[in-house]
This record gives C-alpha cells, sequence and structure tokens, in this order.
C-alpha cells in the first residue's frame, strides 16, 4: 500500500502524465458530446498514442477520455434530449426537464459536479479495494485463474444483449483470435496463413478499431440524418461552482449512488447504463417526494450522473486486481496495458506498484479535471453539438486509418482493421454482440497459458479443475450462472410464484 | 418462416462451416509443423480444438432454438455508442433525412479498399486529400470550399501530429519524390 501511494505520486507527479490526462478529459468529454462516438470509441481510437509515451502518461490519456466520455454525454442529454452516450440516457429523465424550464446552466453544472463528485468516491474506493483483492488473488494457481477467466467471459456474454448463445460463440471466436500467432508454450505458428505479420498475432488496436470503430461509422452512414445540424437555439453559458455545494447537500443521495455505480462497475458484465438506471431507480424509491422524478428536480441528475462516473472506477478494480474487465471499455484500457508490457493482475500489484499507483493517481485527478474543464469550457462543449455527421464521420475513419497505422507503421494493420470492420457489421447486423468477441481477444493471453498450466500442474488430467476448492467454486458459479440465464424469464416467474405459494401454505400451515 | 429464424440458421451453418475449417487446419497444417504431439503442454492444437468444439455445439444449439422457438419479436442488438435508439424522437428525425443510396453505401468499402491500396502507392500526402475530398462529398457535404479546406486541413494536422509528437511517418509511397 505504501509503494502504490508515494510510489504512484512519484511516477504522476510529472509536466507529461498531468498534461495528458487533462488532454484525455478534455478529449473525452467532447467525445461524449458527439452524438455517435461514445468513451469506447474514444478509448480506442487513442489507443495507438498509449505506445511512444510514458506508461502512466499514456494510461492517464485513456483514463481521462474515459472519466470524461462517461459524463459529456450528459451535456447532449440535457440540451439536446439525445444522449451523447447510451450512459446518459437516464441523466435525460431529469436533465432534459430541467433546462426546458430554463435552467440549463444548473443542470449542466449539476451534472458536472455530480459526476467529478461520484468518481472521485469511486476512485477512494478503487484505491481501498483494488490491493486487498490483488492481495487475495496472489494466491492463486492458474486453475485459479483459467476458473476466474472463464467467469469474466461468461458473464459477458451473458450480459450482453442478444441472446447468450451468440454471446459464448462471439467470446469463442475471440478466444480463438487470440491463439492466432506463435504459441508461447512450444513456439509453432498457429493459423498465420504464411503472413509473417500475424506471427505476432492479430494487432489489438486493428481489432478493436474495426470492430467497433468502423462498423459503428457504417452504421451511422447507413441511418442516415448525415447532413443534420441539430436545432437548438440555446446561449452559450458556463455553469457555476454553485452547483458544487448543491451536490454536497444531497449527500446521502451522493454517497448512495457512487457506492451502487462503483458496486456495478465492480461486477462483470454490468456497466455505466445499468448502474445509472439502478441508481436512478433507488433514489426515487428512497426519496420522500419520488413523485416529483422526471419533472426535473437536481436528485435525479445527481443519482444518475455520480453513479455513472463513479462506474470507471469501480471498473477498474477487478480490471487491475484480477485481469477481468467487466465491460469493453475496461477491456481496451486492459489491453493498452498488455500493449505497453504490463500485464494486469496481482503480480502488477507486487512487481509495479508505482505504476498502479500512478493510475490511481490519475483516476483521482481526471475527475478534479472533470470538474475544473466541465465548469470552464462548458461554451465550447456546447458548441460541439452543432458538429454534423457528415463531417464526423470521415474524420473518424482517416484517424481510424492513420492510429492503426502507427502502432507498427504496418498497413497489413490497415488491411486487418477493413477486415474487422467488416466483421464487426455483419455481426452488429445478425445481433452477436461485439463485446464478448474483443474480451476474448483481451483474457485470451490469460486464458490459455492459465489453461495449460493447470493441465501441466496435473500431469493432463482434467481433475485438477475439480480438486482445487476455490477453482471448483468458480466453475460451478459458472455452470449456476449459465443454467439461470438460459432459463427463459417467463419460466422463472412461474418458479417465483410457486414458490410464493408454497411459503405462504405453509405460514398459513402454522399459524 | 420468419426473417430472424432464416438467418439465426444461416449464422449457425456459417459458423460450424469456420469451426469445421478451423479443425481442418489444425488436423493438417499443424501435423504438417508437427505441432499436435505430447501432453498439454506440447500440444498446440489442442486449446483451439476445444474452441471449435465449443463453436459447433453453440452453433448447434443456436440452430435448435431457432427452430423451436415460436416466432416473436426480439429485442435487437444495441451496438456500443448506438445512441440513436435511445431516442425516439431523434430516430424518427435523423433516418428519414439525409441518407445515401444504397449504390453508394456498397461503393464505400471500395472506396476505402482502393485508398488503402493507393496508400502503399503514392503516399499519404498525395492520396489522402483526394480520398477526404471524395469521402464528405459522398456524405452530402456540398460546399466545395469547406469540404477541400476541411479535408487539407485534416490530412497536414493529422500528418503533423503523428510526425512531431509520435514519431510516426505516415506511408511515403514508392516514389519518393511524390510521396515525401
Amino acid at each position: 500500500m505504501h509503494e502504490i501511494i508515494i510510489g504512484g505520486l512519484e511516477t504522476f507527479i510529472g509536466v507529461q502524465p498531468i498534461l495528458f490526462t487533462g488532454i484525455g478529459v478534455f478529449l473525452g468529454i467532447v467525445i461524449g458530446v458527439l452524438p455517435g462516438i461514445g468513451p469506447l470509441l474514444g478509448v480506442i481510437l487513442l489507443t495507438p498514442v498509449v505506445i511512444p509515451v510514458p506508461p502512466v502518461a499514456g494510461m492517464g490519456l485513456l483514463i481521462g477520455i474515459f472519466v470524461g466520455g462517461s459524463c459529456g454525454g450528459a451535456i447532449s442529454a440535457v440540451l439536446l434530449r439525445i444522449p451523447g452516450t447510451p450512459i446518459a440516457a437516464a441523466t435525460l429523465l431529469d436533465g432534459y426537464p430541467m433546462a426546458q424550464k430554463g435552467k440549463a446552466p444548473e443542470a449542466v453544472g449539476l451534472s458536472i459536479s455530480a459526476s467529478a463528485l461520484g468518481g472521485f468516491i469511486g476512485g477512494i474506493f478503487l484505491i481501498l479495494g483494488a490491493p486487498q483483492l490483488a492481495r487475495v488473488a496472489l494466491k492463486f494457481g492458474p486453475p485459479e485463474y483459467f476458473a476466474l477467466t472463464v467467469t469474466g467471459l461468461i458473464a459477458i456474454a451473458v450480459v450482453s444483449r442478444g441472446s447468450t448463445i451468440k454471446g459464448l460463440i462471439s467470446a469463442c471466436f475471440g478466444l480463438l483470435i487470440a491463439s492466432v500467432g506463435t504459441d508461447p508454450f512450444t513456439g509453432y505458428d498457429r493459423f498465420t496463413f504464411g503472413f509473417g505479420d500475424l506471427m505476432g498475432g492479430v494487432r489489438l488496436v486493428a481489432l478493436l478499431v474495426g470492430v467497433f470503430a468502423i462498423s459503428e461509422m457504417f452504421i451511422q452512414i447507413e441511418r442516415g440524418g448525415l447532413n443534420v445540424k441539430p436545432e437548438i437555439d440555446i446561449k452559450i453559458f458556463r455553469p457555476s461552482f454553485s452547483t458544487v455545494p448543491t451536490v454536497i447537500k444531497n449527500f446521502g443521495n451522493l454517497v448512495r449512488s457512487s457506492f451502487i455505480g462503483t458496486f456495478i462497475g465492480a461486477l462483470p458484465g454490468t456497466g455505466a447504463v445499468t448502474a445509472s438506471f439502478i441508481s436512478y431507480a433507488m433514489a426515487k424509491s428512497s426519496s420522500k417526494e419520488s413523485e416529483k422524478f422526471g419533472t426535473g428536480i437536481p436528485e435525479g441528475v445527481i443519482a444518475t450522473e455520480a453513479a455513472n462516473n463513479a462506474c470507471a472506477g469501480g471498473a477498474l478494480i477487478p480490471t487491475l486486481a484480477l485481469a477481468i474487465p467487466g465491460e469493453p471499455i475496461s477491456a481496451v484500457l486492459m489491453g493498452s496495458l498488455m500493449l505497453i508490457g504490463f500485464l494486469p493482475g496481482p503480480l502488477l500489484f507486487r512487481d509495479h506498484p508505482d505504476i498502479v499507483g500512478g493510475l490511481f493517481y490519475a483516476y483521482i485527478s481526471a475527475n478534479i479535471f472533470l470538474l475544473l474543464m466541465g465548469i470552464f469550457f462548458t461554451p465550447i462543449f456546447v458548441s460541439i453539438l452543432k458538429i454534423r455527421k457528415n463531417r464526423m464521420i470521415p474524420m473518424i475513419l482517416l484517424l481510424s486509418v492513420v492510429g492503426t497505422y502507427s502502432v507498427q507503421a504496418s498497413l497489413f494493420d490497415v488491411w486487418t482493421m477493413w477486415f474487422f470492420g467488416m466483421v464487426g457489421y455483419a455481426m452488429r447486423k445478425r445481433g452477436f454482440p461485439l463485446a464478448p468477441l474483443v474480451i476474448g481477444k483481451v483474457l485470451g493471453p490469460i486464458l490459455e497459458p492459465a489453461f495449460r498450466r493447470s493441465l501441466i500442474l496435473s500431469g493432463g488430467s482434467f481433475s485438477i479443475f475439480v480438486q482445487r476448492p476455490i477453482a471448483f467454486t468458480i466453475l460451478i458459479f459458472n455452470v449456476i450462472l449459465l443454467t439461470w440465464t438460459s432459463i427463459p424469464p417467463e419460466k422463472i416467474k412461474i418458479l417465483k410464484n410457486k414458490i410464493a405459494d408454497f411459503t405462504s401454505k405453509r405460514r398459513s400451515d402454522n399459524h | 418462416m420468419s426473417k430472424e429464424k432464416r438467418w439465426n440458421l444461416i449464422c449457425a451453418a456459417f459458423c460450424i462451416v469456420l469451426a469445421i475449417f478451423i479443425l481442418y487446419l489444425t488436423l493438417t497444417t499443424f501435423v504438417k509443423e508437427k505441432a499436435t504431439v505430447g501432453g498439454p503442454f506440447a500440444n498446440t492444437a489442442f486449446y483451439p480444438r476445444l474452441l471449435a468444439g465449443a463453436i459447433i455445439f453453440l452453433s448447434l444449439l443456436l440452430a435448435v432454438t431457432a427452430l423451436m422457438k415460436k416466432t416473436k419479436r426480439r429485442r435487437t442488438y444495441v451496438g456500443m455508442g448506438d445512441v440513436d435508439s435511445f431516442n425516439e424522437a431523434g430516430k424518427k428525425e435523423l433516418s428519414e433525412q439525409d441518407t445515401i443510396s444504397r449504390g453508394m453505401l456498397l461503393a464505400l468499402p471500395f472506396i476505402l479498399v482502393t485508398y488503402t491500396i493507393l496508400l502503399d502507392i503514392f503516399g499519404y500526402i498525395v492520396v489522402t486529400p483526394v480520398f477526404m475530398i471524395l469521402l464528405f462529398w459522398i456524405l452530402k457535404f456540398r460546399n466545395w470550399a469547406m469540404n477541400i479546406i476541411l479535408s487539407m486541413i485534416a490530412t497536414f494536422t493529422l500528418y503533423l501530429i503523428f510526425a512531431l509528437f509520435l514519431n510516426v511517418i505516415l506511408p511515403r509511397g514508392r516514389f519518393p519524390l511524390i510521396g515525401w
């Protein structure tokens, strides 16, 4: 803990890390405000930048985008009734009515200060929770790791919209893509088809940019509205710092929402969208004036924004401590960390506490930047709302090409990117979720060695997964998770009713 | 047969074919490399085979559930950053205006491929402005002056950012004099 806090401060205090984190937050808010591209796309498009700069600076940039992007969507939700990202969809419920009442600056200010404070609380949970979790995980061997990684994959596949089966197929293909290249154990080449460029595996950036960014651009083009200028006649305004005390006055709401956000963020498979809706519902049900929710009251905005930014901190806990990212953004962060040579997980905490600490500071200061930039630069962000899609899409396509090329100065990667762009597009069209594919690719390099090492330990017998108590428990949990989610919801209802009937009968019998 | 059911069957069949192809590879090229001998440590093929097997199993499951399920509406998958579906009003507004024709949409991938080929031959500086102008034009950005200015700015700014700050020289092409 000591090394993390002191060592982290040493790596983080410097011109580059602080500057990059600030730039990240700024870009993040811009990306969040623009409709159609959220923090995920932002983090993906800027991953190539991480490679040439110092580790904490590069990761600070991405964390900044994560934090800024989680909040930026609120601005367009409040002003346009179009959440810039799905994350801000719940903010719309109270934020937009508030703006309609002429309190737009207050609504935007509230979302920014609630985001920043919520994120800050999430950061405290991150700093307290992650090292403890890593300490526990340090005792895990390959079989436990295998079981845990499988949980991460199943959870992602299960909660992806669409069908669980498709999610699992997608995850399997992700793992297969991860197995392309030279086998780390034996040195044999797998699925390289004679391409020397594939010996190092399919490049993560090319896959990510293709699957998410390129396919998204195609979907956006297809959907139309290319030359439409959003009709806003909102005066450029600047929210004031007076919204900060308002948020702090709602202390109970803030802490509860941040806690919900952190907790849900830390669970595999769920993310900021779920967190903000649950937090909103909780705030509504525990409020004395619950009927006022939805009419434009500060409590609603605080509940959703604090939760969705705290979620980022929560999501980083299992990503850093266990190397199990719960949703695509933290998977990309984890992938970038691996790209620069740091494998997340308990060993990162033991061997590079200064890097871990640096990331913690980056996260905390990203939230401070969010507050400052949100208050001072809102006029800039509001003017961005006027950018039309047909200006944006070509720029993003160009940035995708250039960014992917820059990783290895290789046009082969650009071809890979186009290929996966088509794959991603086809998958979306046919209802195959993309997140499991990407998480499969990121977790593959952890899952396969864990699996094969376990078999080496046992001399080739699968019984090792049953004999180790922790691994066995986790695997049983996986089976339960799968069976539970494959029961259609109607049946669960019938089952619940039966149980309710049964217990009420018992009760009446007792009386 | 409903449209969704048919597509699910097609997808299942496609995944099975892919998985069989992977199995075929592990039985041919892997064997040729002598990568399939030995226990779990040395056997490179075991893990991919396991995955291919899982894909076949899951695809069969997908096919069976598709056949058994009565036709009903399902939630469609909402992609990452898929915003408009959260906003019914915006969706209606957007989807009817300013779409590009089907033909143009199909032409786009070819334009992107051509761009990548030309990038290799003539270099970034020469090809990119043309590509950007064309893309902007296709996406109905018809103010020529603004279009050309924006394309130029985007091309050169990115070139400079990557060259100065990230030490990456974008493709120069095969004729160094044109492509610098």
